[in-house]
């Protein structure tokens, strides 16, 4: 497995990376503590709010001053800090090994992970994984050690890909495993049926989890700078077609950016972030781009 | 192989049709095989590549289509090019439908002789008939060709064969052995010849291709020639008027040679007239004419100094032979580019003496002593012979040059009959008064002739007055003249003597007036009589009047001292002049040769009492030919062309009893006497001397010759130029004209030069707009960043 981490996170984009930090968008409940906000309350320099005493509080958080004022027991409130418990949806079908360039979606979205990966092990959080074809390939639970890493990747290793179903079920599956709230990574090319992904992803949404979604595209798929006479065989049992791909390359297009359109208005609806990654892009920049983002987006919404 | 035909109409090089039409499908072809080579590429996104297809088949479908066929009309454009296309096949020339009748009439008329470089203008058209029937052969059967020569439009060379191989080879030698004429042709005979040949065609597509050079002088006859062009354009035919003589040159040709030949004989100087016209466009300074006599070249030349274009210059020169008999004189000048036009004939008998009747009325008086004395003085052969008028009942008058009646009174009727006749046959006469002259027998036997259809003038000019008067003299010692000449043309010498001193000493002293009733102006009185001296008192004193071919000079006094001063000291030496010069005017013309043209034909009656039949013609530079004269005209001979039949020639000098050629009457009956022959021999396009040899029964050989020289209308060579034929024509559309040297039309190139245009056009606009579409329709990555 360390030749499997090595091809999908070198070191030098490691080096160009380490300064990332992954932040909940979302309050995430976590057992540590870390540098996320937790929906409890407790040690903490942060003060939040007064609230009147009740009984089984406990009586060290009384604030005095305000009881010599109002002969009234309140106590204060302070907010907690929690670690992230984030779980990485890869997306490991047949239709993900289409690559025109030096990698596979399938290689660039396990790069995505492996980084991810990284990043929060380093910010102490915990991460897990899912890979999904058809169904749920392989699962890794949500771990904070540095070497959970490795398992990581080793789940992420695909052998004979499938076409994907719904992507409904596989989201359903990851809800019902994650109990607390936290990040749910979703790396894919999409390439399912919409109704049941913006169902998977309202479900997850519901359940308090901070969704994120890596739309993996190869420049091809999104450029389709295909020229003569061309049949294109379709992964996944999709089905042939022979034509000139200059002709229908306007209409192709078209309909991919619907498509992008598409999932886009639905993820700013449901507030899931969404975000297009070509695999000519370089990991780094990507990931800076978009998590550089994702921080100036932060808000403190507590529910 | 009907279609294959077919194409022919409408192209000009059928043999690339087929080629372009398989090219045309190669389009079609490039889509399909693209179609079946096609990479694989395994893709994900397929959803939107079916989506893309369900979006655009129609569209895709169509745009397709379009740029295919756009593609296959270029093509076929670009075959429609090389085969040059011709929508109209009536504007093809030679590759129309399934018969194409090219009617060539070639212009073999003497100016057509003229060098052009190398060549001349004949050869450049026969080499245009050669290419004609060389492109035409590429469509074998399918073309078939008439060749009329100008010269002989009634027997085509070709007509109307099939243009094949088999035609090339036998008309290649025929044209190289084909001779341009020296004769001039009316172009509209040719032109009438080819219309009513093509009117009795009504299956083929017709042309009319007319080589010709193009002279400015064919193109005269405005209205005869545009009236056979637009009946030709009203049956369809279209006319192409082929040049072949790129530009104008000089020339210069001898078109006189005359002499006083009426008067000549053995020893007596005779002076030749030899005239030189310059058809040229800049001035000639000096010329000089060489003259042969009898073929030898004499040491004498005709220098002329100056000719302005379009003037002929005359200059004179005496040449006197020795022996009587038939002699030639040949002028010639330097070559120019027309060469057969530098040379001129003249052939003539001479006789040893020139025998005149004096007729005295009064039997050996003054007045005929005065005339015979005059006669003879001088270096001239004159012969006067005085007789009294019963001379003109016993003896025939054709061997007198002229006749003189002095003082003669009345005449019997077989005496005036006589006259008459000689007159009328060209004899000379000359009246003089006298006292025994009868007025009023004169006027009512001499002066009319009663005739079916009115009276005409006989053989006195006027009606006499009752007697003769005395000139009223107011001074006497005047020295003004009595008399003075008319300024008339034959005897314009008269004037130019008048000036002379001598003419102002003569003193007339009675004259017989002519009557009142009588107008003295010639112009009022229009009968023909001309006055050529008047008196002093403006009455007539000198008449002249045509009388059939002869001429009859009237003078209205006498020849001796009663009547005026004339014949003596002093005046005698200006009647003198004026009996020489008037006999030079009116003598009878035997012995002088008309002018011949080449290709009249010489025609000889032959009695057989006297010559054998057989008869030899040596024309000039050719070996002698024999002919068999035959009892009928027609069949004579079997040299003679049918065509030369026809042509009708008149007087000539040998007449003798028994053998003569050319008869001098066309009343003369050709088949009348069985034991006369007739030959005819009409191959004299040669200009130059011809002799005709015939052979007595006693094995002795007779020779007579004729001159034949070029008409002077070939000499002309000022060119019609296209303005000047279009002119004529009007705007007759189906008229082409061809620059020399220009053989487009020979190969269709000006058929489609319309369409041409057009095709490149539509290549132009077809390629731009399938450019356009191909680049419409194909991808083109942006040069700056990719879009997502």
């Amino acid at each position: 497995m360390t030749q499997d981490y090595r091809r999908f996170l070198r070191p030098e984009e490691l080096s160009r990376i380490d300064r990332l930090e992954i932040r909940a968008r979302h309050i995430v409940e976590g057992f540590l503590s870390g540098m996320h906000r937790s929906p409890y309350f407790g040690q903490s320099v942060e003060f939040v709010q007064h609230r009147e005493y009740a009984q089984g509080d406990d009586i060290r958080r009384i604030d005095w001053k305000v009881w010599s004022k109002t002969d009234k027991y309140y106590i204060k409130q302070y907010e907690e800090e929690t670690n992230l418990r984030t779980t990485l949806v890869v997306d490991v079908s047949e239709s993900m090994q289409f690559g025109s360039g030096a990698m596979s979606k399938y290689e660039y979205g396990c790069t995505v992970a492996a980084a991810l990966t990284h990043l929060l092990l380093r910010q102490q959080d915990a991460v897990g994984m899912v890979a999904f074809d058809d169904a749920v390939r392989s699962t890794v639970p949500c771990r904070s050690k540095k070497n959970h890493i490795h398992s990581i990747l080793q789940g992420l290793a695909a052998e004979a890909p499938r076409e994907k179903t719904d992507i409904n079920v596989i989201l359903q599956h990851v809800a019902e495993q994650q109990s607390r709230r936290g990040m749910i990574v979703l790396i894919s090319d999409l390439f399912a049926p919409r109704e049941g992904l913006f169902k998977g992803l309202k479900m997850l949404r519901h359940r308090g989890h901070d969704v994120m979604i890596m739309h993996i595209m190869d420049d091809e798929e999104l450029d389709f700078n295909y020229a003569g006479t061309t049949r294109f065989i379709g992964m996944e049992e999709m089905g042939d077609l022979v034509c000139n791909p200059k002709a229908l390359r306007q209409g192709y297009i078209d309909a991919v950016t619907a498509f992008q359109d598409e999932i886009r208005l639905h993820c700013a609806r449901t507030v899931v972030d969404y975000q297009t990654i070509r695999t000519s892009e370089h990991l780094d920049a990507a990931l800076s781009q978009y998590l550089n983002h994702r921080i100036g987006m932060r808000q403190s919404v507590r529910n | 192989m009907g279609w294959l035909t077919s194409l022919t109409s409408f192209f000009v090089n059928p043999a690339m049709v087929l080629p372009g039409v398989a090219l045309a499908s190669a389009p079609v072809i490039i889509h399909l095989i693209n179609r079946m080579r096609y990479r694989k590429i395994r893709f994900a996104a397929m959803e939107f590549l079916f989506a893309s297809q369900k979006r655009n088949r129609r569209r895709l479908l169509l745009e397709q289509l379009l740029l295919l066929l756009m593609r296959i009309l270029l093509v076929l454009l670009i075959m429609f090019l090389l085969a040059r296309l011709v929508l109209d096949p009536e504007k093809m020339s030679l590759f129309r439908g399934a018969k194409t009748h090219h009617v060539v009439l070639l212009d073999d008329s003497g100016s057509m002789r003229e060098q052009i470089g190398e060549t001349s203008a004949f050869l450049a058209s026969v080499e245009i008939v050669q290419k004609l029937v060389s492109e035409g052969r590429q469509r074998p059967d399918s073309q078939k060709l008439t060749l009329i020569l100008l010269s002989n439009p009634t027997a085509p060379l070709v007509n109307q064969e099939n243009i094949n191989d088999e035609l090339e080879t036998r008309l290649e030698t025929r044209l190289e052995n084909l001779v341009c004429t020296h004769q001039h042709f009316d172009l509209t005979n040719g032109l009438q010849v080819a219309a009513d040949l093509l009117a009795n065609d009504t299956e083929s597509i017709k042309h009319l291709h007319v080589i010709s050079d193009f002279r400015r002088r064919d193109w005269s006859d405005e209205d005869a020639i545009s009236k056979r062009v637009a009946a030709l354009g009203a049956d369809d035919v279209t006319v192409n008027l082929v040049k072949v003589v790129p530009k104008q040159n000089n020339n210069i040709a001898i078109t006189t040679l005359d002499g006083s030949l009426r008067v000549a004989a053995a020893s007596v100087p005779i002076t030749f007239r030899v005239g030189v016209t310059n058809y040229g466009e800049t001035t000639i300074a000096k010329l000089s004419v060489s003259v042969f006599a009898d073929g030898t070249q004499i040491s004498k030349s005709v220098e002329l100094s100056e000719i302005e274009p379009g003037q002929e210059e005359i200059g004179e020169l005496e040449v006197s032979f020795n022996t009587p008999g038939r002699h030639s004189i040949k002028v010639s000048t330097d070559v120019d580019t027309l060469s057969q036009d530098n040379e001129r004939y003249l052939v003539f008998d001479l006789p040893s003496e020139l025998p005149v009747l004096v007729v005295d009325g009064a039997g050996g008086s003054d007045a005929s002593r005065n005339l015979v004395d005059a006669l003879e003085a001088g270096d001239c052969a004159y012969k006067p012979e005085t007789q009294d008028p019963t001379f003109l009942r016993k003896f025939p008058l054709d061997k007198f040059r002229t006749v003189y009646m002095l003082n003669v009174g009345i005449l019997q009727p077989d005496a005036v009959d006589r006259l008459q006749e000689y007159v009328a046959g060209g004899g000379g006469l000359v009246w003089f008064m006298g006292d025994r002259i009868e007025d009023n027998y004169y006027v009512a036997e001499l002066y009319k002739i009663q005739q079916r259809f009115g009276d005409r003038i006989g053989l006195f000019p006027a009606p006499l007055g009752e007697t003769a008067v005395e000139l009223s003299r107011p001074e006497f010692t005047n020295p003004g003249a009595d008399l003075a000449f008319e300024p008339i043309s034959i005897f314009a010498k008269f004037k130019e003597y008048f000036r002379s001193s001598y003419f102002n000493v003569i003193r007339i002293k009675k004259y017989y007036p002519l009557r009142a009733d009588w107008s003295e102006d010639d112009k009022v009185r229009k009968d023909g009589v001309q006055t050529i001296a008047r008196l002093r008192n403006n009455k007539p004193l000198c008449l002249v009047h045509e009388f059939g071919e002869g001429t009859i000079v009237t003078f209205l006094t006498g020849a001796d001292d009663e009547w005026n001063n004339w014949t003596g000291d002093p005046a005698g030496l200006s009647f003198l002049a004026t009996i020489h010069d008037m006999q030079k005017q009116i003598s009878s013309r035997v012995g002088v040769s008309r002018q011949r043209m080449v290709g009249e034909p010489i025609h000889a009656e032959i009695d057989l009492t006297k010559y054998s039949k057989t008869v030899e013609i040596v024309a000039p530079g050719a070996p002698p030919v024999a002919l068999e004269a035959g009892p009928k005209d027609a069949d004579s001979t079997d040299l003679v062309d049918a065509g030369s039949m026809d042509a009708k020639t008149s007087d000539d000098t040998s007449k003798t009893d028994s053998a003569k050629t050319d008869s001098d009457s066309d009343s003369a009956p050709k088949t009348a006497k069985s034991n006369v022959y007739f030959a005819n021999y009409a191959d004299t396009d040669f200009p130059g001397v011809y002799s005709i040899k015939l052979t007595t029964l006693d094995r002795e050989t007779e020779e007579t010759t004729f001159a034949f020289n070029v008409p002077p209308e070939e000499s002309e060579l000022k060119l019609a130029d296209t303005d000047d034929i279009r002119k004529v024509l009007g705007d007759e559309a189906t008229v082409q004209i061809q620059e020399p040297g220009n053989f487009s039309w020979l190969e269709g190139k000006e058929a489609d030069q319309e369409i041409r245009h057009f095709l490149l056009a539509c290549l132009m606009f077809f390629l731009l707009a399938e450019q356009l579409l191909a680049y419409k329709l194909s991808y083109h990555p942006k040069s700056s960043g990719t879009d997502t």
